[in-house]
């Protein structure tokens, strides 16, 4: 069940991130400190799941291939945490204060992967299950529900590359 | 008020030896023998050679009947990325086995470097930094710290500055902890009162944000709330009074659990932006640690205030504790804070705060943009951007 879960969930995230990159100002915004094709990995110690994405163009393209080389790699040591982040019960950082991740690479582009991710997954869950994850809720704008919308049906749902 | 809860899941992690006390120097040369190593690289600086510690180590090799040792004592006050490769080939040449690090955190984090490089073979130091990249060691390394600070002997981090790239490269994982780290009250006594005043708030800071950050737990909660105890009862003797040796033992203990506390519970706010200050302003990091703390406490107060609270404890004594409100102990330890920063000022000229002709409003923005990107940012307990850091700063300036 929970690698089922885990593969579900990374499979969204990589759909979800390259249309997050194109909407989302301060998501590209910490892309354009990476050189084009600098790819970052998050998998599950021994599962064979993970979620690959690289920079094209400035946006997260993911890789639906496993992939070998990485600049920034992010093992979860099992699959109960690797669950509980999917389940958003466990943020990035709570999972890296609780030591349940390793993090191989440069210690900057760890911080802006996890915001990154954190911005992905506020499109992607609803607000009562984003408060175990974030301090900072997303400001509720016009222009954020747009993003939203864009971002779960043609990034997730049609799986379109933007 | 409800304070500790013990994470989810923790781990904690020290291995090294620690050798404690008169005439701990004396027992290196059997440690050495135990781990097999007979022919040492002395890594050390100019200060250490002219004070005579280095004297003191090579008679006691000497006459544990080590000969064979080679000493490096030019080390920059910035460890380089040349002089780790510069050092890493004389080990080589030399056929040495072990090192042996006497000084500060740069003499320290030069040994590590130097470490890496013999065990990973390989001259590319870079491709190795970040975090998790290097391979375990079998060349032992012994660490004898002559400041009370950085708790480099105890952690398992190190920090190598590549000079013609501007950059500091930063190097994490479980085998760059030392074998064994050696204090003996002759490596301290004869650092200057300002020197052992910045160094001893870099240990207090290192103890406040290891009990207050994300990765903090049960077992590094002792070694920190033990450090904070003994800062505050023994930083003003030292400053006062070079020569207390019982002063400046306690203190080297200090830093020493301070650096394992913080080695498993990891720093928050005050390094990011300590360290941001160091790479973008160059500022030492233990004036910009003695600078920010408060207000970084004062940022952090609504999420950490029941453990700033519990910390005065051990800073003030159980007297003022008992007398003091629960709501009320955290504000009072920031006071405490303040008025030792205050003395240190009179005492030794230990400024309590950043210099205003270094921190204008572009030096500010260049700063809080470093420092948000730094690692130890994702301990903080609380969040923070680009503008909050740049409000502390503004409040850490002279006007």
């Amino acid at each position: 069940m929970d690698e089922f879960l885990i593969k579900t969930g990374f499979a969204l995230l990589g759909r979800a991130a390259g249309a997050v990159s194109k909407y989302d100002q301060d998501v590209a915004g910490e892309l354009s400190h990476w050189k084009e094709g600098f790819t970052v990995k998050l998998e599950v110690f021994a599962s064979g799941a993970e979620v690959a994405l690289q920079v094209k163009n400035g946006k997260y393209h993911y890789l639906k291939q496993p992939v070998d080389k990485c600049d920034l790699r992010v093992i979860l040591k099992n699959k109960k945490s690797a669950a509980k982040i999917i389940l958003a019960r466990l943020s990035l950082a709570e999972a890296n204060a609780q030591n349940r991740i390793i993090i191989e690479g440069n210690t900057m582009d760890a911080m802006r992967y996890v915001r990154t991710m954190k911005a992905i997954m506020a499109y992607l869950y609803p607000f009562f299950m984003l408060r175990n994850i974030t301090e900072k809720m997303p400001r509720r704008t016009i222009q954020n529900f747009k993003n939203k919308i864009r971002i779960i049906f043609i990034g997730v749902i049609a799986g379109k590359e933007v | 008020m409800k304070s500790f809860q013990s994470p989810a899941f923790y781990e904690f992690y020290s291995p090294v030896k620690i050798l404690s006390g008169d005439n701990a120097l004396d027992n290196i040369p059997y440690e050495l023998s135990k781990k097999n190593s007979s022919n040492p690289l002395i890594i050390t600086d100019e200060g250490v050679s002219k004070s005579g510690i280095l004297k003191i180590v090579t008679k006691i090799l000497k006459s544990g009947k080590i000969k064979n040792n080679v000493i490096f004592d030019k080390t920059p006050r910035d460890s380089s990325l040349e002089v780790v490769q510069e050092l890493a080939a004389v080990f080589k040449k030399n056929k040495c086995d072990c090192i042996i690090a006497i000084g500060g955190g740069s003499v320290i984090d030069t040994a590590k470097g130097v470490r890496i490089l013999v065990t990973n073979r390989t001259n590319n130091l870079k491709s190795l930094s970040g975090v998790n990249r290097i391979n375990p060691s079998s060349v032992a390394l012994f660490i004898l710290p002559t400041t009370s600070g950085t708790g480099s002997e105890a952690t398992q981090v190190a920090v190598i500055s590549d000079n013609q790239k501007g950059e500091k490269m930063l190097f994490v994982s479980p085998y760059i902890y030392p074998d064994m780290a050696v204090l003996d009250p002759r490596l301290t006594v004869t650092l200057p009162p300002k020197l052992t005043a910045m160094t001893g708030m870099d240990a207090l800071t290192h103890a406040v944000e290891a009990y207050t950050c994300t990765q903090k737990n049960p077992v590094s909660d002792a070694f920190a709330s033990t450090a904070v105890k003994m800062v505050f009862s023994n930083l003003m003797s030292a400053v006062k009074n070079g020569s207390n040796k019982k002063a400046r033992m306690e203190l080297a203990n200090a830093s020493l659990l301070a650096g394992i506390a913080f080695s498993n519970s990891m720093v928050g706010a005050v390094h990011s932006i300590g360290h941001a200050c160091g790479a973008v302003a160059h500022i030492p990091h233990g004036h910009a640690m003695s600078v920010i703390l408060p207000e970084i406490m004062k940022y952090n107060f609504k999420k950490s205030s029941a453990l700033y609270g519990e910390l005065l404890l051990y800073a003030a004594g159980a007297e003022v504790y008992a007398a003091t409100p629960e709501k009320e102990r955290g504000t009072k330890l920031i006071g405490f804070i303040n008025t030792m920063k205050s003395e240190l000022e009179k005492k030794c000229g230990l400024s309590m705060l950043l210099p205003s002709d270094i921190f204008d409003a572009k030096m500010i923005k260049s700063v809080a943009e470093y420092a948000i990107n730094d690692g130890s940012m994702l301990n903080n307990p609380l969040e923070m951007t680009v503008a909050q850091v740049e409000k502390v700063l503004k409040n850490c300036v002279a006007k």
